[in-house]
């Protein structure tokens, strides 16, 4: 075998030493460090990426805790205007209601007033009416004309019978 | 280099022209010298040779592709920059499990060990190309010098405690005659196992493809079709091997390493 011929060994031993140890140094100096520190460039942009997300949701939840407790606030308010407007709405509702009944049941009562006055009138004219009509009845049926005080007594005898 | 042949045998000289020879299964790991610029340093022949040339091409590609992976080095990555992450992420999960937090300091070298096994492995699929970890000279020299550094360590780390290592605590204390001579050359044989273990799957595979592709060049267009089917699978094999071994002595290396740091 060629390989046990050790004449050429100094040679192989002498290149490969030097080969070697220049790619050795070639590595550590040169291929080494850009190949790790692309590696550890990467690790620490994944590292900050994750750090500002987190960050970032942080920042997202606060918003949407401070979004939500603005959003109570406001509907807190919100309810308690309604709640203050509704009721002023009633109170000015009943008072315009009471008002308005008031007004109402006065007219009312005027209008009945009326209507009694005119009803009592009516009736004073029913009985002078009535009068006059049993003094020219009894003319006609008999000739003779009657005092107007006896009419009125007759009259007033024959309504206090009918409504008796 | 090798083939000057100073005298020898005739039997040598025969084998010589028969590892010379294009054909021959073990003619791809012979180591040849390219160029004539000889390089001698206290009488060493060190001169380029083929060998050292693929361990140069092995290491400019992996750092080629390494940078033309990396190079936009964008946060979203693309598809060649996730396969350059993805050897990183590998040795870096390797080294993590099996040695801990104190095998940080050793990630730049079992990085650099895999990726150059690795593309060393790979590169030598290429036809024509040449196996530079199927050399045992290869593995072995980086298998003792892993051997060194570790058991350098687990003495600095431990002192003389570290001879502990060769004996399994609780063990009733006679077994120490059977077990510490076990333990010792268990020990003393990982740097071989090691090395063999890389150096002869790559040797067996490489053997393998040049003795199939005889057979298709020997039987022709027609008869060659099995060989060439045959190789095609092979071819898909050794990759997988390939992978396997620069994984395999990569994490038997951190194996050693959280031995010598955590004794067992």
């Amino acid at each position: 075998m060629p390989q046990f011929d050790m004449s050429t060994a100094p040679s192989q031993i002498f290149w490969l030493l030097v080969v070697f140890g220049l790619l050795y140094l070639t590595f550590v100096k040169v291929v080494l460090p850009k190949v790790g520190g692309v590696i550890e460039m990467r690790s620490n942009k994944i590292e900050g990426d994750l750090a500002r997300a987190q960050s970032l949701k942080d920042e997202a939840e606060e918003a949407v805790a401070a979004y939500e407790k603005a959003l109570a606030a406001a509907r807190a308010e919100a309810s308690q205007i309604l709640h203050e407007a509704a009721g002023a709405t009633r109170q000015q509702l009943e008072a315009e209601t009471a008002t308005f009944e008031k007004d109402l049941n006065e007219k009312v009562q005027a209008a009945q007033a009326r209507i009694a006055a005119a009803e009592a009138e009516a009736r004073s004219y029913l009985q002078e009416i009535a009068v006059a009509a049993a003094g020219l009845t009894t003319e006609k049926l008999i000739g003779l004309v009657p005092s107007e005080a006896d009419a009125k007594a007759a009259v007033e005898r024959a309504t206090a019978g009918a409504a008796s | 280099m090798a083939s000057d042949s100073n005298g020898g045998g005739i039997g040598e000289e025969l084998e010589q022209q028969v590892h010379e020879s294009p054909f021959h299964p073990m003619e791809q790991f012979e180591v040849r010298q390219i160029g004539n610029v000889d390089i001698f340093i206290f009488g060493l022949d060190l001169s380029f040779t083929n060998a050292s040339l693929w361990m140069v091409i092995s290491a400019v590609v992996a750092t080629g592709f390494l940078l033309f992976a990396m190079r936009g080095s964008a946060i979203v990555p693309t598809r060649l920059q996730v396969v350059a992450e993805g050897l990183y992420g590998l040795v870096a999960s390797m080294v993590r499990d099996n040695v801990g937090n104190e095998g940080r300091p050793f990630f730049p070298f079992i990085f650099t060990l895999f990726v150059f096994i690795l593309f060393a492995n790979t590169l030598a699929l290429i036809p024509g190309s040449f196996a530079v970890t199927a050399q045992i000279v290869v593995t072995f020299l980086m298998a003792i010098l892993i051997f060194v550094t570790v058991t350098v360590i687990g003495f600095m780390r431990h002192g003389w405690h570290f001879f502990r290592f060769f004996f399994p605590e609780g063990a009733p204390a006679w077994t120490a005659v059977i077990l510490i001579p076990i333990e010792v050359v268990s020990y003393l044989s990982r740097p071989i196992s090691l090395s063999v273990r890389l150096f002869a799957n790559m040797t067996v595979g490489h053997v393998l493809f040049k003795i199939l592709a005889g057979f298709v060049i020997l039987l022709g267009v027609v008869g060659g079709i099995l060989p060439l089917a045959v190789l095609v699978g092979i071819t898909a094999l050794e990759l997988l091997v390939a992978v396997l071994q620069a994984y395999v002595f990569t994490i038997l290396t951190c194996v050693y390493l959280h031995d010598a740091i955590h004794m067992h």
